[in-house]
């Protein structure tokens, strides 16, 4: 049916969509993340200097006191004061550290002392510093796969532990 | 001018420049790949470390965002604070331990320059940041636990209270 001869005369304009200023906005986004943009992912381990206090602990139920040994044929994890050797772990075919049998024994161990973040290193052999690094990953790190490890908060809200034992340091510095 | 576009019977005819459209779909794709590569890789701790050449970092699977701090890097015989260097031994330094082959001379006198530099900085102003006592360790790979070690202790003595080993993430 046609419409109206009056209608005909004004056909509706489309409306086109300005996009000089979104292309704009843009631009900008693209110049500011180049700059920040960081190519090589680098991330961190941390460790605290060694500190001997005398003070009392306030918490007096006996610390576990976790120390890693580590020789050039095996790693001696020990436990307690004073320390006494929980297991030792010797070397792979291809040389490298049973890191992965460690991290199961640590996620037991987590799972007891949910709290507990400290491990002592003590490296009794001159170590590549690459492999002190994946011996700290082993020590570390939690991965999604593994078993999950819940600790309350203050409001009694269970929360996921992200890593084992985090707080590494290194006990020999001084020596 | 022909006759015929100058006749008034066309004047109303003539035919407009059509303005030029540009497609740019194709430009916008473009930028919004762009868009979500630079997105996936924003540092946003907002430390970026320059590393030397000579240092290759060890691969690790820690995912913590870096800290700002003092920067510390090292090779089998080159030592750099804040990307200056303070030990050659290429160059032949020599006689640069003491305390029993434990301290570092050169590391030890610039990494106390550094902090009293940011302790009269942060006296000097309000809005200055606490000295930290955080240093950034980016060492190379090859590096043995007892090098290591003797740059820990530098920086323990020093006054540096936190180490934070510089490693390259694992892609996942």
């Amino acid at each position: 049916m046609l419409r109206a001869p009056s209608k005909r005369k004004f056909k509706r304009k489309q409306e086109r969509l300005n996009l000089v200023p979104i292309l704009d906005a843009v631009f900008i986004f693209i110049f500011f993340l180049l700059m920040s943009a960081n190519f090589v992912k680098m991330f961190e381990i941390s460790s605290d200097v060694p500190i001997i206090s005398n003070a009392e602990p306030e918490d007096k139920t006996p610390p576990l006191a976790l120390s890693l040994q580590i020789s050039n044929t095996q790693l001696v994890l020990q436990r307690g004061i004073p320390a006494r050797t929980v297991a030792t772990f010797g070397k792979n075919a291809d040389g490298t550290y049973q890191t992965e049998e460690l991290r199961k024994l640590l996620i037991k161990l987590k799972k007891q002392y949910v709290k507990e973040k400290t491990i002592i290193f003590e490296p009794l052999v001159d170590i590549k510093y690459e492999e002190l690094v994946n011996i700290m990953d082993a020590v570390r790190t939690l991965r999604n796969t593994d078993e999950e490890i819940y600790l309350k908060d203050n409001n009694g809200i269970d929360v996921r532990i992200k890593s084992l034992f985090e707080n590494i340091i290194f006990g020999n510095i001084q020596s | 001018m022909s006759r015929r576009s100058r006749s008034i019977r066309h004047r109303g005819r003539r035919q407009r420049i059509a303005g030029i459209e540009i497609d740019i779909t194709s430009l916008l794709d473009i930028l919004t790949i762009m868009l979500v590569f630079l997105l996936q890789s924003y540092n946003a701790s907002g430390v970026i470390f320059s590393v030397p050449k000579e240092i290759k970092l060890p691969n690790s699977e820690s995912i913590n965002m870096n800290n700002s701090g003092v920067n510390v890097q090292a090779t089998k015989s080159k030592i750099w604070v804040d990307e200056k260097e303070v030990l050659n031994l290429d160059k032949g330094d020599r006689r640069y331990l003491d305390q029993g082959n434990r301290r570092i001379i050169p590391l030890y006198s610039e990494l106390v320059n550094k902090k009293q530099t940011y302790k009269m900085v942060e006296e000097k102003s309000e809005n200055a940041k606490p000295f930290s006592g955080i240093v950034n360790l980016i060492l190379d790979k090859s590096l043995t636990y007892s090098e290591v070690k003797r740059i820990m202790y530098t920086c323990a003595e020093a006054g540096y209270r936190q180490y934070k080993f510089v490693v390259l993430g694992v892609e996942n």
